[in-house]
């Protein structure tokens, strides 16, 4: 994916955060001033809100993208990414609009990604710190660390952690294929049959009442093989 | 004989589905393939007996309905590959509307929107609760 030109009049460069969002409404006015402290670049992509997500962002200042069909949180991702690098976007940042993630930790993460020269910067819980994360979900993220790597899929310390940090060579190249939560899996097999230079980085994972209710559930890993399972079949 | 040329035709027009669609796949030589054995079987039908009874299955009868098993098989990946395209063909769409739409008004913007200081929001995140 090469933007074939760029936005008249946008700021180039720079690091851009792409969060998605879906019926995020109690939430996302948080995230997006909690993100707003390290950069001022924020895409927010809703993906067919029925509630005032659109206009909650619109409200505080970021980049507005909506979906005019609910698309799923990986091809929300996507439209965000393919907008950053349309606006000149150097480092592409994904983030949880559900307030899970610690805006602090970007800039780390981002001069860790320099510093190391890998062409990505992967989130994990398990090297960082985990609040609050019940026992079941702990199991099921534990299984599908190793699903991931059963399958082909490299050897992580965490999976599915929606904070990434993306170089411009990465987000260039790859391409979110998977609509739905399989795209994380997605990302890391990318990786994986790539060699491509990584670091996991110590990120922190706060979850909330909130959070547990709208994020996935833990039936939602039966969801996610299935998902994968199919793509193979449909290749 | 008005069976057999039935089923021909159905088989034909099966292969020709999968040459256009996933003639080039792995998947879709190995359909090839297993029409062209099926076309052999309605007009030899003898051979499927023997084979029946070489593969231990008993009757050629048997046989046909576990081909037919198969068939069926085929014919939902058939739909899961179909739908997998539909919906791929629906993203890009969605997106390319999404992304239209963002640019469009980002152009008519008289500046660039950033996002503002602590607390700027507050308002319509109140509203939201």
């Amino acid at each position: 994916m090469t933007p074939s030109y760029i936005i008249p009049g946008a700021e180039r460069g720079g690091i851009f955060v792409v969060i998605a969002a879906f019926n995020e409404e109690k939430v996302l006015a948080e995230t997006i001033a909690d993100v707003a402290r390290v950069t001022r670049n924020i895409v927010v992509v809703d993906d067919c809100s029925t509630d005032l997500t659109s206009a909650i962002a619109q409200a505080c200042g970021a980049h507005v993208i909506r979906h005019p069909i609910n698309l799923g949180q990986g091809a929300a991702l996507q439209t965000g990414i393919e907008y950053a690098a349309l606006l000149g976007a150097d480092y592409i940042v994904t983030f949880d609009a559900d307030g899970q993630h610690c805006a602090d930790e970007i800039l780390p993460m981002v001069e860790a990604l320099k510093q190391r020269d890998v062409d990505i910067a992967l989130g994990s819980r398990f090297l960082g710190g985990v609040k609050n994360l019940p026992r079941s979900r702990r199991l099921v993220l534990k299984l599908a660390i190793k699903f991931t790597q059963w399958t082909g899929g490299g050897r992580f310390t965490d999976v599915h952690n929606g904070f990434r940090v993306m170089s411009r060579r990465f987000f260039t190249h790859f391409k979110f294929d998977q609509n739905r939560m399989a795209h994380a899996s997605e990302i890391l097999k990318y990786i994986a049959a790539n060699k491509i230079p990584y670091i996991e980085f110590p990120t922190t994972v706060t979850y909330s009442q909130y959070s547990l209710e709208k994020g996935q559930s833990n039936a939602n890993a039966l969801r996610i093989i299935m998902e994968l399972l199919l793509k193979r079949v449909s290749r | 004989m008005i069976f057999s040329i039935l089923l021909t035709v159905a088989f034909v027009v099966m292969s020709l589905y999968a040459l256009a669609f996933m003639g080039g796949r792995r998947l879709g030589k190995l359909l090839l393939v297993f029409y062209a054995v099926a076309v052999f079987i309605v007009w030899h039908p003898e051979a499927s007996t023997k084979i029946a009874n070489f593969t231990g299955i008993g009757r050629g009868v048997d046989f046909g309905l576990m081909l037919v098993s198969v068939l069926s098989l085929n014919l939902i990946i058939f739909l899961i590959h179909h739908v997998h395209q539909l919906h791929r063909q629906l993203t890009l769409l969605a997106r390319s509307i999404a992304l239209g739409q963002a640019i469009t008004a980002r152009s008519a913007l008289p500046s660039t929107p950033t996002a503002p200081a602590e607390g700027e929001c507050t308002d319509l995140k109140a509203g939201a609760e």
